[in-house]
């Protein structure tokens, strides 16, 4: 044997095998370093072929690998049944065998002859040739090493390659995650240099890869964190083995964003550091929809101001720090006059305008630090805080705060380019610490800016002790008003009108309490409050059926016939949009004649909704009922609107009457609405003629019909029918005087 | 025009000669295209030779070699013109990979182009020119055979320069480039044969450490030691880089196979740090034979060319041929043995005109559909196409 020309083969061969990791490759090139040293043109590869001991002659087997044939190529993967003598058996050379190779003929090359070359018991390698090769070398048995080494070789490589698919198909996911994940993940190395970035980073960042490779990852920083923030976070990765937490960092286009990152150490199997991996979120849309949360939570959406919660949020916290201070703080209630006029003469659009521009202007009244709430309406509340540890100053600092928004609230408002005015009512409060509730401040503020109301509004009041006793025995008498009206304690008191030759000529219904401990309350005690809380409506539905009720009956006698009944109307009542039919009710219920009956409407009734009243006492008037205008010359008069209202009485208030003697005014004054109602043939009444000189002088101005104690004071029902018969007798006698 | 004239020699590359020969070819032949080959000494007519085929509309590929083979002698002069009469499927790539990932990235391109363009419906002869500096010849060859397989026959040589200095040497109508490859498709045809007839002796030695085209060790010394020792041994003369080629020409490596049929592998440089350069790959980290002024069978060589070429062919064949003969043998058998061969085999062409040149490597098979092979030291003989 050749010695010296089969070793450097052999070796060749034992390269080339030892070279490949992988199967397909293995095969593939030892099959082509076959044929590079034994000629053939071509082979194939059969792996796990049946067992030969089978009766069949032909083999279903799989051509693993093929070199030289492209028909050959073509059918790798592929079953194909070839003859036993061609797979089975020891290494041979077979020539002039067509036969068997019939079913690998192919276009271009017909084989006759092959090489087989059996790997082990069940994988075969055949070379193939149209014409055998020449060699006198021994090629079966100088194989057969090369064969048992490669038979070791592909359980190797199809290890490898299993290990590998699963490493491939590991990889493959995690490539998968990486690249697919919402969020962005970057690989540092151990030195904190970042060496690989997903889409998702750069999606969030704006970095790509290339532009961030081998920076660090505070090149990303927005400087929002401190260094003790980042030694914290350090500290946290290298003892814990992790840190998350909310981070700021900046975007390549500058922008600043908020993310949720959590770092990891990553350490090789000996537990040596490696890499860091950091995976964050971008939690903008989550901060942006907390933020929405929290000012629809906090704030009020039409002024951006803080709204109750905060409001009570900021007082428990400047309750506290009182406490711990000593400083008063001061917690000052507004509510805007005559807001409910604008709203409802120019509509709610003007209305919202109005209050934002209160709160810019309330705003800009107190200092940083200091609350401006809204806590609905046209209601306000300012919290100030740390005005000084003596009452006297806190107070005195709270109620200069105060002009200061009195003044800012007092000026124009251009809305919708016509100009608009209101003005606060401000109720102040002080605190200091928790003496009390939060709920009680806010109550006593709002108590004191009820009192501001009541002062004539505009006004600035202080809450103290005495008007929290006012409050409550106005809270205890309106509920003793509402028994009241359940228990009739409301009784009905009648004030005798006369003409110029003192006969009767009529009453005015007057409304007395008969309150069970404190006595007899007069309409100036009660009658205010029955307006706001409403309770004046049925007290004067009451009042109207019980005064009809007796005017049927003085209707219905022979003394008292032509008697009339004036009946004071309240604005709340008279609003009522129910008003007409409840008055016609009445007058059906009672069966009077509704000329005997008279309305006294107040000037502000009547001017309030001035074409709403006027329709509504014309329909009333078609009743047949009679009005009188009360208190005449008291208000804001205007000829323009008297000469339109169905007026059948003007009633000259006692104010003129009172000195009428003695004041030139008030007898101009007199004169003249005796004048204008002669002019607009609307009767005139005087009321408060107390002595016979005003009568005289009322009468000397063409006064024709009187009220006041001078003729009787207002006195219940049997008292008024015995005044009615006194005068009745007096006239007789005087009239059978000679 | 005579079926002859499908080769033409001119002695002086002028452009009105060429003409002369374009215009006829394309008289004859519409579609025609040429296959030039030029001797380095004229490696400034490129040029000329593409503007001329510009002028007539004829398409041409070609390369640069040391020397032409007319008439049974070498000639440093004149150019040879083949004519194609439709000119085939050819493409020019330039700067090949020299890495195996690259080199493998690139035959697997190639063989996609190739493949586009075969409908196997008869033989093709996958024709290669490359630049001999490509330095992973035989990677590509094996990598070009695991995709096309046996769809094409191989054949080809390597252009460039003796010298080994890199020179641009391969050109298409448009194109000079170098360190790249030529390739045509030649439709109805057989391929090459290819035969070196040199004779292993009985004792070799085993060279080592090999790297590509670049043998570092040989029997676990320097390479450059053992050459410099066979060198002075031999011929009494101290081996340098400037005479190395001409003295390693008698000392090529032999990869051995297993038909007794011998790979050579002629070291044609020496590095600075002593490796030797071969064109042509030797098989990684592998043994070698060194061949230690091997016998050359020339009888031998040229009955199985021509037999080759009879065998490929079907029979006799009435055709020109197209014959490369390595640069490399020419060195090692002298050039007046070598003349000798040219002549012989041109007396045993039987009168038909062979075309060709000195070659830096030769593609092809020993055998009928054998396996591709680049050689050193040997002869490729084909067929040129009929008109």
């Amino acid at each position: 044997m050749a010695r010296d020309e089969i070793l450097p083969v052999l070796y060749d061969f034992a390269v080339t095998i030892g070279s490949e990791t992988s199967l397909h490759p293995l095969l593939t090139r030892t099959l082509q370093r076959l044929l590079f040293y034994t000629s053939f043109p071509a082979g194939f590869v059969c792996l796990d072929t049946p067992h030969c001991a089978e009766s069949d002659d032909h083999l279903a087997v799989k051509i693993d690998a093929a070199v030289g044939d492209y028909h050959l190529i073509g059918l790798i993967g592929k079953s194909i049944q070839l003859h036993k003598d061609l797979l089975c058996g020891n290494g041979m050379r077979g020539i002039e065998r067509p036969e068997l190779l019939a079913p690998l003929v192919s276009r271009h090359t017909h084989y006759r002859s092959f090489f087989r070359l059996p790997i082990d018991h069940n994988s075969v390698i055949v070379l193939l040739a149209p014409e055998i090769p020449e060699t006198t070398l021994p090629l079966t048995l100088m194989f057969t090493p090369v064969m048992a080494l490669l038979a070791k070789a592909i359980v190797l490589c199809r290890n490898n390659d299993e290990r590998n698919r699963g490493l491939v198909a590991e990889r493959n996911l995690l490539a998968g995650v990486f690249e697919s994940s919402s969020s962005g993940v970057m690989l540092t190395d151990a030195d904190v240099n970042i060496i690989e970035v997903n889409p998702a980073f750069t999606r969030i960042t704006g970095y790509t890869p290339e532009e961030i490779r081998g920076k660090n990852p505070q090149w990303l920083s927005s400087g929002r964190q401190d260094w003790p923030f980042y030694q914290e976070m350090w500290r946290a990765i290298n003892d814990k083995g992790h840190w998350q937490g909310e981070i700021w960092n900046r975007r390549k286009n500058g922008e600043v964003y908020p993310e949720w990152l959590s770092i990891s150490p990553v350490l090789d199997r000996d537990g040596t550091l490696t890499n860091y991996v950091g995976i964050f979120s971008d939690i903008s849309e989550r901060k942006r929809a907390e933020e929405q949360i929290h000012q629809l939570a906090y704030y009020d959406p039409l002024t951006n101001l803080p709204n109750r919660r905060m409001l009570l949020e900021r007082m428990g916290i400047s309750v506290e720090s009182g406490a711990r201070n000593g400083k008063h703080g001061a917690v000052l209630f507004l509510d805007l006059d005559n807001f409910k006029a604008l709203n409802d003469t120019q509509g709610h659009e003007a209305g919202d305008l109005l209050l934002c521009e209160v709160a810019k202007r309330l705003n800009q009244c107190v200092r940083d630090g200091d609350t401006v709430a809204r806590l609905g309406g046209d209601e306000f509340v300012v919290l100030l805080e740390s005005l000084g540890a003596v009452p006297e100053g806190a107070a005195t600092q709270a109620e200069l705060v105060a002009e200061k928004i009195q003044f800012a609230l007092n000026q124009p408002y251009l809305i919708k380019e016509i100009a608009h005015y209101t003005s606060p009512s401000i109720g102040i409060v002080l605190y200091k610490g928790q003496q009390h509730s939060i709920e009680d401040l806010l109550k006593n503020a709002d108590t004191a800016m009820y009192e501001a109301k009541t002062a004539g509004r505009n006004t600035i009041r202080f809450f103290d002790p005495a008007m929290q006793v006012a409050l409550s025995a106005r809270i205890q008498m309106e509920n003793d008003l509402r028994l009241a009206i359940e228990r009739k304690q409301l009784l009905l008191h009648y004030q005798i009108q006369v003409d110029h030759r003192m006969r009767p000529i009529g009453a005015e219904v007057l409304l007395r309490w008969a309150h069970p401990a404190q006595g007899m309350i007069y309409p100036m005690q009660f009658i205010p409050m029955a307006e706001d809380t409403s309770l004046i409506v049925p007290i004067g539905l009451q009042v109207l059926q019980a005064a009809c009720t007796q005017l049927k009956v003085w209707q219905q006698g022979a003394t008292n016939r032509d008697i009339s009944v004036s009946v004071n109307v309240s604005a709340r009542q008279f609003r009522q949009p129910d008003f007409v039919s409840q008055v016609s009710r009445v007058l059906i219920g009672s069966g009077c004649d509704p000329s005997g009956l008279k309305l006294e409407l107040t000037e502000s009734t009547v001017l309030e909704n001035v074409e709403g009243t006027i329709a509504k006492m014309r329909e009333l008037k078609q009743l047949g009922i009679g009005f009188s205008m009360d208190d005449f010359g008291t208000g804001y008069s205007s000829l323009q609107y008297l000469k339109r209202l169905p007026l059948d009485q003007i009633k000259i208030d006692q104010s003129f009457v009172r000195d009428l003697a003695h004041d030139a005014n008030d007898t101009a004054i007199v004169k003249a609405i005796i004048a204008m109602a002669d002019a607009l043939t609307m009767d005139v009444i005087a009321e408060g003629v107390e002595t016979e000189e005003q009568r005289d002088i009322l009468e000397l101005y063409g006064c024709r019909a009187f009220q006041g104690y001078l003729f009787g004071r207002p006195v219940p029902l049997h008292q008024f029918e015995s005044e009615l018969r006194r005068l009745s007798d007096h006239r007789a006698h005087n009239s059978a005087l000679p | 025009m005579a079926e002859h004239e499908m080769m033409e020699y001119l002695p002086a590359v002028e452009a009105a000669a060429i003409d002369a020969t374009l215009l006829a070819w394309k008289q004859q032949h519409p579609a025609a295209g040429v296959f030039a080959l030029l001797p380095e000494a004229e490696k400034e007519s490129v040029a000329m030779l593409q503007a001329a085929c510009a002028r007539h509309g004829v398409p041409v590929a070609g390369g640069i070699f040391p020397e032409l083979i007319l008439e049974g002698a070498f000639c440093k002069h004149g150019i040879w013109l083949l004519c194609l009469p439709e000119m085939p499927y050819h493409s020019l790539i330039a700067d090949l990979p020299s890495d195996n990932a690259g080199a493998e990235t690139s035959a697997r391109k190639i063989a996609a182009e190739i493949a586009a363009q075969l409908d196997d419906s008869s033989n093709i002869t996958l024709f290669m020119l490359f630049d001999a500096m490509v330095p992973n010849i035989g990677t590509l060859l094996d990598d070009l055979y695991l995709h096309l397989a046996n769809r094409v026959h191989y054949a080809g040589g390597n252009a460039g320069s003796e010298t080994f200095q890199p020179m641009p040497c391969l050109f298409d109508s448009n194109r000079l480039v170098q360190n790249g490859v030529l390739l045509m498709l030649l439709k109805h045809h057989h391929g090459a044969i290819l035969e070196h007839g040199y004779k292993a002796p009985e004792k070799t030695v085993f060279a080592t450490a090999t790297d590509g085209n670049r043998i570092s060790q040989i029997d676990w010394k320097p390479a450059f030691d053992v050459y410099r020792d066979l060198v002075r041994e031999r011929y009494g003369v101290e081996v340098t880089p400037e005479n190395f080629y001409q003295y390693a020409a008698h000392f090529p490596f032999g990869i051995m196979r297993a038909n007794h049929h011998v790979v050579v592998r002629i070291p044609v440089m020496l590095a600075g740090d002593g490796s030797l350069f071969c064109v042509g790959e030797v098989p990684p980290n592998s043994l070698l034979t060194l061949l230690e002024a091997p016998a050359v069978d020339s009888v031998e060589t040229m009955r199985v060319l021509c037999d080759g070429l009879a065998t490929l062919n079907g029979g006799p064949v009435n055709a020109d041929l197209l014959l490369f003969y390595c640069a490399g043998r020419r060195m090692h058998l002298g050039v007046e043995a070598a003349q000798a061969e040219l002549s012989d085999f041109t007396s045993r062409s039987r009168g038909r005109r062979v075309a060709g040149a000195l070659s830096l490597g030769e593609i092809g098979g020993s055998t009928v559909h054998g396996y591709p092979l680049f050689h050193n030291a040997t002869l490729v003989a084909s067929l040129w196409l009929k008109g």
